[in-house]
């Protein structure tokens, strides 16, 4: 009984060993090649370091260098460079966003570097596209081979909106876009927006402008009241993953009743795609010099089948009707 | 005094007819042991005229691994799910010197599938006995391969919800196309194929190359007592694997944003020059392989032990696929398994499997820029217990502890990963 028992526990006790699994696709940050644990992320933070650089230099293992390839970074960014150097005791770091992360992902550092007594290390980071805009920080800490984490490291990046990529999310004073119409969708189909302007001028991927381009004349971004579609998303099957389209006014557009459609251009193999349409306008912000972007009217959503699939044939579902101010 | 010779005479003749009766009753017990003897319990059914064949599994399973995402190209990472693993229906006729057998397999394990699990033709010079193995067989088309003992045994039989790790690795299909000798003498066993050699996805029963496989098994299948069955076999194949070479591409122009600005500069715009088709490759590989099995008739149910070892070369074909020319280096596989059942009455079966896998001895790996060997192996143990009816229906419920380095701790460094898993399995058979 005694043996049996005893096989028993040592059955459970292999059951809860291991290192858990988790894919960590859930997570605002993901990190190419990096394997994911839960929990807080170890080390000493840096209220809790000490003040005195010197005293700090001596903590290791360190991060001395941290170097993002950009510290502006779109809802869905992918392979964003993350580089920089570990004192020469590290075995590993560590990387989470601050308060967004349920827990950090460990990557193993490389071999030591031209600088005495320090060693190489670097990440791709992917972005989840459900991110929210703003700023956030980005923290990393070396572990040595005692599984030991010294002072965490941080640096301040941006995440913009998905809608538009300006500063203004994390700076206030960043002038975002005067207004915008956006369709996005849930497949890989080949969906535009089309909007037929007051003055009656038909915006799609054909005719990327509210400006009378027919006409031959080159397009003047800057031109009062102009606005311009983004990318033809999915266009032609290609998949972008982006799924998205935009079209974006710098400055006032006109006023009057602009007609929103989404077209399904091609199905690309989806069954049923769902859409949503969103307006923005520019607003005043909390300061003096200071903006922030609107939700203008109220959400559109929407399904398009595979038989409603046009082409060029028409302007595509009526959506909605948008009137700026 | 007549009368009593004549009953003294009637007795002595009853007595030898008795006597004669016996010795033919005694004749009979040796013939059917000597028959029973030479007739493995796994042997291929095509006996004399039309048989069929069915049965279902279908299990709830379970897995520490499991999260309700999609891996990158869209394939499930979810494993707590209800699967049809297996719905197989097979038919078979035979005549006294050739035979033929269909059977058809469909699944859910990735979906709906539909398929073959074997369709061949036989021709065969049959023993003295029906009911023994015959001397020689000669088979042709989709059919088992003769490897060990795991491989060719039938999912059906199996207590274990599947195979070993090293068997599943090298072998990640049952069958495969090709022709085959087998046959025995007494206690002898013997079979030799040469096959297609490519059981697996992406060429799953076709051939990307001339080379075949050949498989020999050589055992023994004997009944030392009656109540005592020993089996034992080594196996060995040679064969040539095949690394797929690549196409021809065209120059392009591409757009790398090294600056992650997501705008365009013309110093992150790079030329890509046309690249010549890469020529495919073949390669040598080799499998040895030794089976052992003991099974004992006790008043509770029968006590089954049995084993195999694996060595080999450049065969891994399913979990960490062997590539040579890719790799530039011979990978060498170890696999090796040992698992006891034990009936409780006829309604009840219990056992354990331990199992073992090393997919690539020599494996290396880059740590803190150094170059340092590394484990690709993974022990799972099983324990399974089960309830049944007697060659109709078992409901088994099997747990997997696997230990494996799949994992990585906060050094880094590779350790066991969380990814233990659990089986529960009704079948019913025909």
């Amino acid at each position: 009984m005694k043996r049996a028992l005893l096989i028993v526990l040592s059955l459970l006790a292999v059951a809860c060993q291991g290192e858990p699994s988790h894919a960590g696709l859930e997570e605002p940050l993901r990190v190419s090649g990096g394997f994911f644990h839960e929990g807080r992320l170890p080390g000493i933070p840096r209220d809790e370091q000490p003040e005195d650089a010197e005293e700090l230099q001596e903590l290791t293992p360190r991060v001395p260098v941290l170097s993002p390839a950009t510290a502006t970074i779109r809802p869905g960014q992918a392979g964003v460079a993350l580089r920089g150097t570990v004192t020469e005791d590290a075995y590993s770091i560590a990387v989470r966003l601050k308060d967004v992360s349920s827990g950090y992902w460990v990557k193993a550092v490389g071999g030591l570097t031209g600088i005495p007594n320090e060693r190489e290390w670097d990440a791709r980071l992917d972005f989840s596209p459900d991110i929210e805009p703003g700023p956030h920080v980005l923290e990393v800490v070396a572990i040595d081979g005692d599984g030991n984490a010294g002072p965490q490291t941080s640096f301040t990046l941006c995440i913009t909106r998905a809608v538009e990529h300006s500063r203004n999310a994390c700076d206030p004073s960043v002038l975002p876009p005067a207004s915008l119409i956006t369709l996005s969708w849930d497949t890989d189909a080949d969906v535009d927006l089309v909007v037929v302007t007051p003055s009656g001028v038909t915006v799609d991927a054909t005719h990327p402008t509210t400006l009378d381009i027919d006409s031959g004349d080159e397009i003047d971004e800057d031109a009062p009241g102009m606005g311009l579609l983004s990318i033809d998303g999915n266009g032609a099957c290609r998949r972008d993953g982006v799924r998205r389209e935009t079209l974006t006014w710098a400055t006032s557009p006109e006023r009057g009743e602009h007609l929103v459609y989404a077209k399904l251009f091609e199905p690309c193999g989806a069954q049923a795609t769902h859409f949503k349409v969103e307006a923005f306008v520019r607003t005043a912000g909390d300061d003096e010099d200071s903006y922030d972007l609107g939700r203008l009217a109220e959400t559109r959503h929407g399904v398009l089948l595979p038989q409603q699939a046009s082409g060029d044939a028409d302007l595509g579902l009526f959506v909605t009707t948008i009137e700026f101010p | 005094m007549p009368a009593a010779s004549a009953q003294t005479d009637a007795l002595a003749a009853r007595i030898e007819a008795l006597e004669t009766r016996t010795a033919q009753f005694q004749t009979e017990l040796t013939e059917t042991r000597a028959q029973a003897q030479a007739e493995p319990e796994d042997e291929p059914k095509e006996g004399l005229g039309w048989s069929w064949d069915a049965y279902v599994q279908a299990q709830y399973e379970s897995s520490q691994v499991s999260e309700n995402q999609l891996q990158s190209g869209g394939a499930l990472i979810n494993r707590d799910r209800f699967v049809l693993r297996r719905g197989r229906f097979r038919l078979d006729h035979g005549w006294e010197y050739a035979a033929l057998a269909i059977e058809v397999d469909t699944n859910t394990v990735r979906g709906l599938s539909i398929g073959l699990r074997r369709a061949h033709a036989l021709v065969r010079y049959p023993a003295r006995s029906k009911l023994a193995v015959p001397y020689v067989a000669l088979t042709a088309g989709l059919q088992d391969q003769p490897f060990g003992h795991e491989l060719p045994f039938g999912a059906r039989k199996r207590l274990f919800a599947e195979r070993s790790t090293a068997s599943g690795a090298l072998f990640p299909n049952e069958a495969d196309v090709g022709a085959s000798v087998s046959g025995g003498f007494g206690v002898l066993r013997y079979a030799a194929a040469l096959l297609n050699g490519q059981p697996a996805d992406p060429y799953l029963f076709a051939d990307p190359n001339a080379g075949k496989d050949l498989i020999v098994r050589v055992g023994v299948d004997a009944k030392p007592a009656s109540v005592l069955d020993v089996k034992a076999g080594v196996s060995f194949l040679r064969g040539r694997g095949f690394s797929p070479g690549a196409d021809a591409t065209k120059g392009e122009f591409r757009w790398i944003d090294d600056n992650q600005d997501n705008s365009v500069q013309d110093t992150e715009l790079r030329p890509i020059g046309a690249l010549a088709a890469e020529p495919s490759a073949s390669f040598d590989r080799w499998g040895f392989n030794f089976d052992a099995l003991a099974a004992l008739r006790t008043p509770i149910g029968v006590s089954q032990l049995n084993g195999e070892l694996t060595l080999a070369e450049n065969l891994d074909r399913g979990l960490f696929v062997a590539d040579p020319v890719a790799t530039n280096g011979d990978a060498r596989e170890l696999g090796y398994y040992i698992a006891f059942t034990q009936e409780i009455t006829p309604y009840a079966v219990v056992g354990f499997r331990l199992d073992h896998y090393d997919g690539n001895a020599d494996f290396i790996e880059s740590r803190r820029g150094r170059v340092v060997p590394a484990s690709r192996s993974v022990t799972t143990y099983s324990p399974v217990i089960g309830a049944q009816l007697p060659d109709v229906a078992r409901l088994t419920l099997q747990y997997d502890f696997i230990d494996d380095a799949l994992g990585r701790t906060e050094l880094g460094v590779p350790t066991d990963l969380r990814n233990n898993q659990w089986t529960l399995r009704l079948q019913v058979g025909l």
